[in-house]
């Protein structure tokens, strides 16, 4: 019978530590040799006979796409004879802000989208401002006997969820009757478009 | 004499130095197994962005650097071109659209004609024109822009409700490049760097035409145009521009009544106007209200 005496821990630190220091060692050198010579070498990419790193080829495309915009604004100034900064800025303001009639066709179609009742919203009137894009609507929900504010409520919802409309003031929810409609609600409310 | 503990002391440093150099060696082993771990995700990152970014940029590059020449050789064209033709339009821009002081006279004639043109297609009533004081808004490259408010009521049918839109936005409007949308004319542009480079001669021409000119005869025009580019795709993207809305509805008002009075007149090109405010509501019978508060801009 042979009895093996376990090795005590610095005995076992001491026959791997040389190997163990080598091996790193040796595969530390190739890893950066690798680094240093091969990867440049190979994952360069060549372009009309030009060779770039992947880094040099983002800057490259930074660099032309910039020079490109810079020369389609150029050629845009040059292409309209009426490309003079002072007009310019009108005419960019006033197009970038949405008609009036699509203000009141997008309105009309949510007042159409509303479940309950889709003829039920009626809108009287409108109040718009193109430049600061503010919009306020009055009208009443009408001819859905009890039930208008509920279809008011879910004529503000659309509104809310609207991508376009932000800063939407809720209107009074009231219940009045009239002798011509009967029981309605007016409201009035005001927003703003994105 | 006892020299055994004399031995027995010595084996213990030789001993303890042993064990540190081992300590040591497997430390630098760790330490550099650590810096080989980072290397080798170096060169997985290296390979990773070669393959999802440098291949497909290297891909577009040629396409982005042969565009890049193109433009160049076009603006080198455009600038050959520019100092003959620009002169007259923006003379008239100066003059007309974006007057020097207050043209009060002229922008009250535009509302006389647009009442007498309306008043047969749905304007039923205007109220009484309110002129505010004219004042500075801003100030562009060293010149001075200024506004001045007009308000008028109208009552009218609503089928005459898009044309008082669609001419408020003809109010400034000098050019056939002027009324297209940028989308439009970036399609025109990029259908005339396609087919031919040089063909920008021919299409700063037809863009610098007077719309009011243009839509009373635009064959002519147009066949000038087509003729620098002849390929289906230019003709496709170009018959597009003209049928979009904003080119039809000038073509509708400008083409009609309303054109022959600005130019009987000499009202065109009108001067720039811009709504403030606009309150649209519908009367018990059916009719509207239409109140607008309008800037027209001026130098």
């Amino acid at each position: 019978m042979i009895l093996v005496s376990p090795l005590p821990p610095w005995a076992i630190l001491q026959r791997i530590a040389v190997p163990f220091a080598l091996f790193s060692s040796v595969l530390t050198v190739l890893l950066l040799a690798s680094t240093l010579v091969v990867l440049p070498r190979f994952t360069r990419v060549e372009v009309n006979d030009t060779s770039y790193s992947a880094l040099e080829l983002q800057q490259r495309r930074a660099e032309l796409e910039a020079h490109l915009a810079d020369l389609e604004r150029k050629r845009d100034q040059l292409v309209l004879a009426t490309n003079i900064p002072l007009y310019r800025t009108v005419k960019e303001r006033k197009n970038a802000a949405a008609p009036p009639l699509a203000v009141w066709s997008l309105l009309k179609d949510l007042a159409k989208s509303v479940v309950t009742q889709n003829d039920a919203v009626h809108l009287s009137s409108l109040r718009y401002r193109p430049q600061e894009q503010q919009v306020e609507a009055s009208g009443d929900v009408r001819f859905c006997g009890p039930r208008s504010m509920t279809v008011l409520a879910e004529f503000v919802e659309l509104l809310t969820k609207n991508e376009r409309v932000t800063g939407l003031s809720r209107p009074q929810f009231i219940r009045e009757v009239d002798s011509a409609i009967g029981p309605h609600s007016p409201f009035t409310l005001s927003f703003t478009l994105k | 004499m006892v020299p055994a503990p004399l031995v027995s002391t010595g084996a213990a440093p030789v001993q303890r130095g042993k064990r540190f150099l081992s300590f040591s060696l497997v430390v630098l082993g760790g330490v550099l197994l650590v810096l080989s771990t980072q290397l080798i995700q170096q060169h997985i990152q290296a390979i990773q962005e070669v393959r999802e970014t440098a291949l497909p940029t290297a891909a577009q590059l040629p396409f982005t650097e042969r565009r890049v020449k193109i433009l160049e050789e076009q603006v080198e064209l455009s600038e050959l071109h520019a100092a003959t033709r620009i002169g007259s339009q923006e003379e008239r821009l100066r003059a007309f659209v974006l007057p020097q002081g207050e043209n009060l006279a002229r922008i009250l004639s535009l509302f006389d004609a647009f009442r007498s043109v309306f008043e047969g297609v749905g304007l039923l009533g205007m109220s009484e024109i309110e002129v505010g004081n004219r004042e500075q808004e801003l100030e562009v490259e060293g010149e001075a822009l200024f506004r001045q408010p007009i308000s008028v009521e109208l009552h009218l049918k609503e089928e005459a409700l898009p044309k008082v839109f669609a001419v408020l936005q003809l109010a400034g409007v000098l050019t056939v490049g002027d009324i297209l949308r940028p989308e439009e004319l970036a399609l025109l542009l990029r259908n005339s760097e396609e087919e031919s480079p040089t063909g920008i001669v021919a299409l700063e021409p037809f863009l610098s035409t007077d719309l009011l000119s243009y839509l009373e005869e635009p064959k002519p025009f147009e066949e000038r145009l087509l003729k620098s580019f002849p390929s289906e795709s230019f003709r496709t993207a170009f018959q597009d521009v003209l049928q979009s809305s904003s080119m039809r509805e000038a073509k509708e008002l400008l083409g009609g009544p309303l054109g022959g009075r600005l130019t009987m007149e000499q009202l065109w090109p009108m001067q720039f106007l811009a709504i403030e405010e606009a309150s649209i509501a519908e009367r018990a019978d059916g009719t509207w209200n239409l109140g607008l508060t309008l800037l027209a801009y001026s130098r």
